[in-house]
């Protein structure tokens, strides 16, 4: 069993040196798409070698590269972004050399039908042939194949992400995913904010049907990432664990909230004194020792408490 | 006392003797990769330790170089077959990734024998067209002085406060259509690659021929 932590990072970020100590780090496109010189920043990253030698990261950080987000229609700044061709992002993301790249994919809606939701599926499902079928041509993955499907030698990895709008959906998404993907994300963040009408407890529940359904059927043999699970309830961690030794699954955990609450909030992980059971974001003000800490600072000190307290918990639960 | 100086003819000498055996062993094995390495490194040593005696020539640093970057090949190939070997036994997604990350340093390590040139070049030519960029954002500039401007005649904003409403009704008029053109434009450059009724058809199409979908 193996938990790294992926971090949500920014150009910005990269560049104040956040990389130092930790398993790796997602980079959405979001973050440069919107700076003045796009093409010139691509091109530059290109000729350099790729992001990580354009930054100095260390091969052993695990990079991924995330895809264009969709924008729903109700959104505020729907000129923020647009969607690309998924082969134009994919070509993009191919010349900052990641170690992982995000297959584009179709999120579901509230509001799909059954024959809406099918048409999401397949069209997503289209997208991992079509980002394969380019990867091959392009002389990055080999043709021939392993007995499971995955190529025989692939420069990157490739995440497939599976939706689906009941349990068994997001199953049958992984079982072709599998296929052709390296590592399967679930879209977890929608599961836990989305669904009007449940409690918490209900919808944490829900969340490890879904992921129990798809450990079910990828087992051990590839990775399982948890997209946009911020670990905003860093009291469900115990419940992960288990879930994963019980599978003795490898599991990459999106840690947006982690990000957020040290970047923007200044809140760091603590025990409360009154409550020791309870570890939960302070704001740096109100805990002691870390009241001078920067920005930077309360990033290493969260990862490295959350990192320990992932650790802990494997070691108590195993 | 001082390091004994050796004379690089002596250095060639001592280096062809230990060379000897490994290239009879590339002889009997074409592929065998550690002989290789250690033919690499023993030419490494030897133009370094010559470097410390007297100035390479420039056809000396690119020997060097050239070894170098074979010896860089030759360890990422030896790491992708170690990789691969321990993933075939064991078929555990953490061995999955160390040998993808492996097959990434080999491919690294090829790309590093090309000559500087042909490397930029296949880089460039895998950067998307500049084109799609400046038209993505100069629609999104358009946009959002149109948005703002929009805005502005609605709720009366300065400068657009003292507007009769005759002006007002006909500008926002004209504002919305040009808007709309523009999301639509921006949309049909975003959706070129491939339309969702294409996908659909496709779709459709591969399920019919039996494909597991």
């Amino acid at each position: 069993m193996d938990i790294k932590l992926l971090h949500d990072l920014s150009i910005q970020q990269l560049k104040a040196e956040f990389w130092r100590g930790i398993d790796g780090f997602f980079l959405g496109t979001y973050w440069f798409l919107r700076m003045k010189n796009v093409h010139s920043f691509v091109r530059d990253v290109t000729v350099k070698g790729g992001l990580k030698k354009a930054f100095g990261i260390p091969d052993g950080v695990l990079y991924e590269h995330g895809s264009d987000r969709t924008i729903k229609s109700e959104a505020k700044d729907k000129f923020r972004m647009f969607i690309r061709p998924p082969l134009d992002a994919l070509r993009e993301a191919v010349c900052f050399n990641p170690d992982v790249i995000q297959v584009m994919d179709l999120p579901l809606d509230d509001g799909d039908d059954e024959k809406r939701v099918c048409e999401k599926l397949a069209i997503n499902r289209d997208i991992v042939e079509d980002y394969h079928g380019w990867l091959v041509k392009n002389g990055f993955r080999s043709s021939s194949c392993y007995r499971d499907g995955l190529p025989k030698f692939s420069k990157f990895m490739l995440l497939g992400v599976c939706h689906g709008d009941y349990v068994d959906a997001y199953a049958e998404e992984a079982k072709f995913m599998m296929k052709k993907c390296e590592v399967l994300g679930v879209p977890v963040a929608g599961l836990l904010t989305h669904i009007k009408g449940l409690s918490k407890k209900q919808r944490y529940d829900y969340m490890f049907q879904v992921l129990s359904k798809v450990l079910d059927v990828i087992g051990d043999s590839r990775v399982l990432q948890l997209m946009g699970f911020g670990l905003s309830d860093i009291m469900e961690i115990p419940r992960l664990v288990k879930l994963a030794q019980k599978y003795d699954a490898t599991v990459w955990m999106d840690t947006s909230t982690l990000v957020r609450n040290s970047v923007h909030a200044r809140k760091v992980l603590s025990f409360n004194v009154k409550n020791p059971n309870v570890v939960e974001y302070v704001n740096v003000a109100k805990v002691e020792g870390a009241e001078g800490f920067s920005a930077l600072d309360i990033f290493r000190e969260n990862n490295r408490v959350l990192k320990g307290l992932l650790t802990q918990t494997q070691l108590l639960s195993g | 006392m001082g390091e004994e100086i050796v004379e690089p003819r002596e250095i060639l000498r001592r280096t062809r003797i230990e060379v000897a055996p490994y290239l009879r062993e590339i002889a009997e094995h074409s592929r065998a990769i550690i002989p290789r390495m250690e033919v690499s490194k023993r030419w490494i040593d030897y133009y370094e330790a010559v470097g410390k005696v007297r100035r390479l020539s420039a056809s000396e640093r690119r020997r060097l170089e050239e070894h170098r970057k074979a010896y860089d090949v030759l360890t990422a190939r030896r790491e992708v077959y170690s990789a691969a070997a321990r993933y075939g036994r064991t078929r555990k997604p953490t061995d999955l990734i160390a040998l993808r990350q492996a097959q990434s340093r080999y491919y690294e390590a090829k790309a590093e024998t090309l000559p500087p040139e042909k490397k930029k070049e296949m880089r460039e030519k895998m950067v998307p067209p500049k084109e799609m960029y400046d038209r993505l954002a100069e629609i999104r500039g358009e946009i959002e002085e149109k948005c703002k401007r929009f805005l502005g005649v609605k709720f009366r904003r300065p400068p657009y406060h003292l507007m009769p409403i005759e002006r007002k009704v006909y500008e926002e008029k004209i504002l919305g259509a040009q808007l709309r053109d523009l999301y639509a434009e921006a949309y049909d450059i975003s959706q070129k690659g491939k339309e969702m009724s294409e996908l659909i058809e496709h779709y459709k199409e591969m399920k019919k021929l039996g494909a597991e979908i």
